[in-house]
């Protein structure tokens, strides 16, 4: 198991009181594996991502939990270790390219610095015009694989010289360029345009398939995660609340809230009578006793409002609901 | 016989690019380019594309936000392009706008009875019973009247969307246009504020023209849609002909891009190479020659033509010329 | 606006609260500081009690006139405090006013406008406010008037930057397609949300003003010597700096206060208002 994420509790401190962002989280990535993490805002999607970085903001606080990679806790190592982790072993794709590429410098400022700092072969190299040359191949090469037309040209523009999916297409090709093991793209692709996205998506696919990487890919859009994930880990408020193989949840969910989901969302390849899920998603500050989904459960019960409901396994999915048992 | 209470002419929008000292013109933005659609009473129209195809702007110029460079706007018959004044101010009463981001849309100051209220002043609606007809407004999205004293940010997103509908809908308008009207809501909400709109629609007869990217609400509540790129329309049709039968390369690609989240579905993906268009460079010929895989040498050369396929399925394409 | 929010942001500084403390006690000075002290000190001679140093009886020394130095301080709190508020709101209005249009029009009327505003933010205030004190003369009226004519050109820049970047936003289109005429777009839905950072401007100013009013009297433009005002006062200690240095020190020492002050409250609204408060 390469990742293996077990009860995290992340809580951040605001002026409105304490945020529990996250009230036990808990999934295994494989080696190879592409597992998709789905939820709306609020589902605490974005928080794991940046835990497993531990890049958590200053008034964040990883309360307990463990992130097993490869078999080291990253919540035990000195930032020094972690550094060494962050980038090399595990690289995170974020959403907005335009906020993750310094405007001032020329892209291939900015990819050098990364191979420059981080590839133990570029490192090696003594003689730093020697050095340069050799990251300036390896980022043509790179740049080449993620279908960049001209990218000796691109290395030499500034970022805002570029559109949206080139400059994400970017990142990909400096987050793939360290040859990790685990890449988490966070809504990497929710900021392109539909056909960019597909573009993006394809040789996500491609570069995964060639070095046998695993992917966590956060993402709200199921269609996105039905296309590019075997397993899917639905959240909702802080909470993995069903987990299992794409075609299992997808295709019979059993979690209300992924049912719900389902039922409300539109659809382009046929006829659907959407439903909405009544109510809101619920107040991290006063998340609400039990499971945190029972205020808008049509199946809610008394137990439900008072125990949070245990994991069980049903039909090879594994759900947080007392629909499947745990009472 | 259904009636067309807009129909858009030849809808032209060129923005001057300013630049140098002296701010002289140094080239346009060509963002919307010879444009003629039109919607149905009673019906939604939906204007679907991507960054660049000029479906905002095209929204912008019909609420008046902005001037076309040249083309027609008739409303109900009449030649609105040009109107001012008092007469504009008519025409604002009949044709509304809801916008995609419903926080930013809301002045964050003003409580929502306030927002209603003012709207009504302005119109001289409803004089002395002004607090009746807003909390009627909020029945009819679906709130209530205690939600009339909150503030934007004491709101959810669903419920924001709610309340610019009913701000909307306080003027009693005709037209409305949708501008991603649930971009930034959540899927579960995104549902309720669609049938909120189609339920609207049914019981007071609005005419919507819903622009989005997103092709599955296109799909849901649009009777009729058509497909805008760089600019130009490229195909339009009833909805359900449009997704049976799509004919334009780009049509017919963007559908095969949208993810569907059915991980049984197996089917052919067509990925379009190179990067969405650059509205600085003026269209000449099909603006679609350059990610085109069925490009052919005329395409290059002169713009497609009209081609009706019957059953109201219009494409501007030389394929199917 | 979270109140509750704003003060435990507040509390948990405390160089802001401090600061706070100091504008306090200096608007408390200026409400009853004719009652703590009697105001015909600052009219009365008094020779043979003039330069005598800081001692029990006078714990600031007492000046050329022989005023208590203390009481001249309370006294003019109210002046300089005053002068300081007249001339900020003064200058806010007309620059809401100026900048305002100019920014919600754009166009020609900004051109003109803006041009205007340049020539007179082109001027070195100091020098400009000493020109204009000079032609009108020496009183409270006339220096006010000089620094406002000083200080309205930048708040009419910062107004028009600001609704430069609000006139492009959502909810100012959809005030126009609602038909809300122009000035109430203006007046009743930009401008609530463009004078925030005007606030954060309008506190550091008060030391700002405060400083500029106190360098003119220093150099002779301000009221006259028994019209008391801080900058004045300190004045009338420079000829004598090293026979009775106290005369200068004191009412210096207090300027530095309250100008510090001021910006520490100017920096406290600075953080309360972030825009991570908004949201």
């Amino acid at each position: 198991m390469l990742l293996s994420v077990r009860d995290l509790i992340v809580e951040f401190y605001t002026y409105r009181g304490v945020v529990h962002a996250l009230n036990g989280v808990s999934f295994d990535l494989d080696k190879g594996e592409v597992l998709g993490l789905a939820g709306e805002t609020g589902s605490g999607k974005s928080v794991t991502a940046f835990s497993i970085q531990r890049l958590l903001p200053a008034n964040a606080k990883i309360v307990s939990g463990k992130i097993l990679f490869d078999g080291i806790d990253l919540l035990e190592l000195s930032e020094e270790k972690m550094r060494e982790i962050r980038g090399q072993r595990i690289a995170t794709i974020f959403q907005d390219p335009h906020t993750y590429l310094n405007p001032v410098f020329k892209i291939e400022r900015q990819f050098l610095d990364v191979l420059e700092y981080n590839d133990p072969e570029i490192k090696a190299i003594r003689n730093k015009k020697e050095a340069e040359k050799v990251a300036f191949e390896k980022a043509v090469e790179m740049l080449k694989k993620v279908k960049m037309p001209a990218p000796e040209r691109v290395l030499k523009m500034y970022p805002h010289e570029l559109s949206g999916g080139m400059k994400q297409r970017i990142l990909l090709a400096m987050a793939y360029s360290l040859t990790p093991d685990l890449i988490i793209a966070d809504e990497a692709t929710t900021a392109l345009d539909v056909t960019i996205q597909a573009q993006v998506l394809e040789i996500m696919k491609e570069l995964q398939r060639e070095k046998n990487l695993s992917v966590l890919l956060i993402t709200h859009d199921l269609g996105v995660i039905a296309e590019n994930c075997q397993k899917v880990a639905i959240m909702y408020a802080g909470r993995v609340v069903e987990i299992g193989d794409i075609k299992k949840v997808l295709t019979s969910p059993k979690h209300p809230y992924t049912q719900g989901l389902l039922k409300a969302l539109p659809r382009t390849d046929k006829e659907v009578e959407l439903v909405g899920i009544p109510g809101t998603v619920p107040d991290l500050v006063n998340p609400p006793t039990g499971c945190a989904f029972n205020l808008r459960c049509p199946y809610a019960t008394e137990i439900c409002r008072t125990k949070v409901p245990p994991y069980t396994l049903e039909e090879g999915s594994t759900v947080a609901c007392y629909l499947y048992g745990g009472k | 016989m259904v009636t067309e209470i807009i129909k858009i002419e030849n809808l032209t929008k060129h923005f001057p690019i300013l630049g140098g000292i002296l701010q002289k013109t140094v080239g346009y933005v060509y963002a919307v380019n010879d444009v003629t659609m039109s919607v149905r009473e009673g019906e939604t129209h939906g204007l679907v594309g991507e960054s660049g195809s000029g479906k905002t702007t095209v929204g912008r110029i019909i609420v008046k936000l902005t001037n076309p460079t040249s083309g027609k706007i008739i409303f109900e018959g009449e030649d609105v392009t040009r109107v001012k004044g008092e007469a504009l101010r008519n025409y604002r009463r009949k044709v509304q706008m809801v916008f995609q981001d419903p926080y930013a849309s809301m002045n964050p100051r003003m409580t929502v009875k306030s927002a209603l209220l003012e709207v009504m002043n302005i119109h001289s609606m409803h004089k002395g019973s002004e607090y009746e007809y807003a909390t009627k407004l909020m029945e009819r999205v679906g709130m209530s009247e205690e939600h009339l004293y909150r503030y934007p940010h004491e709101l959810s997103g669903g419920q924001r969307q709610r309340v610019v509908i009913a701000r909307a809908l306080s003027v009693e308008p005709k037209f409305i246009v949708l501008d991603e009207p649930t971009a930034s809501l959540d899927v579960s909400v995104q549902a309720q504020v669609l049938d909120l709109l189609k339920e609207l629609q049914k019981q007071y007869s609005y005419s919507y023209l819903l622009i989005t990217h997103n092709l599955a609400i296109i799909k849901y509540i649009s009777h009729r849609t058509t497909v805008m790129y760089r600019g130009v329309w490229v195909e339009t049709a009833p909805t359900q002909e449009l997704f049976k039968n799509p004919q334009h390369p780009y049509t017919i690609a963007l559908m095969s891009a949208v993810p569907v989240p059915d991980p049984t579905l197996k089917r052919e993906k067509i990925i379009l190479k190179g990067e969405p268009p650059n509205p600085i460079e003026k269209v000449v010929a099909c603006p679609f020659q350059d990610r085109c895989p069925y490009v052919m040498d005329i395409c290059r050369e002169k713009m497609p033509p009209n081609t009706d396929l019957g059953s109201e399925h219009l494409v501007r394409c030389w394929l199917r010329a | 606006m979270d109140l509750k929010f704003a003060l435990s942001l507040l509390k948990k500084n405390k160089l802001v609260m401090s600061g706070f403390v100091m504008v306090i006690f200096f608007v408390f000075l200026a409400i009853f500081g004719d009652f703590i002290v009697d105001p015909n000190i600052a009219k009365s001679v008094d020779y043979p009690n003039a330069l005598k140093p800081p001692s029990w009886e006078h714990p600031f020394g007492t000046d050329d006139n022989g005023r208590d130095i203390v009481a001249m301080i309370v006294l003019a709190a109210k002046y300089d405090l005053a002068i300081a508020l007249s001339v900020i709101l003064a200058s806010i209005g007309i620059g809401i006013l100026v900048g305002s249009v100019s920014g919600y029009f754009g166009g020609f009327i900004d051109e003109v406008i803006m041009r205007i505003t340049d020539i007179f933010l082109a001027f070195p205030g100091l020098v400009l406010a000493m020109a204009i004190a000079t032609v009108l003369g020496r009183s409270f009226t006339n220096l006010m008037l000089a620094l406002v004519i000083v200080w309205w050109s930048g708040y009419a820049r910062i107004m028009r930057g600001q609704f430069i970047s609000e006139r492009e936003k959502p909810y100012v289109a959809a005030a126009k397609i609602l038909s809300v005429p122009s000035w109430r777009i203006i007046f009743r839905h930009i401008l609530p949300n463009a004078i925030y950072p005007m606030l954060v401007v309008l506190t550091m100013d008060m030391g700002g003003v405060i400083l500029t009013a106190a360098g003119l009297s220093f150099i002779g433009l301000g009221p006259s010597p028994f019209e008391p005002e801080w900058g004045s006062l300190a004045s009338r200690g420079a000829v004598y700096l090293f026979q009775a240095p106290w005369i200068i020190f004191f009412p210096g020492i207090t300027i530095l206060f309250a100008c510090l002050g001021f910006n520490l409250v100017g920096d406290g609204l600075r953080d309360v208002l972030d825009p991570r408060l908004r949201r």
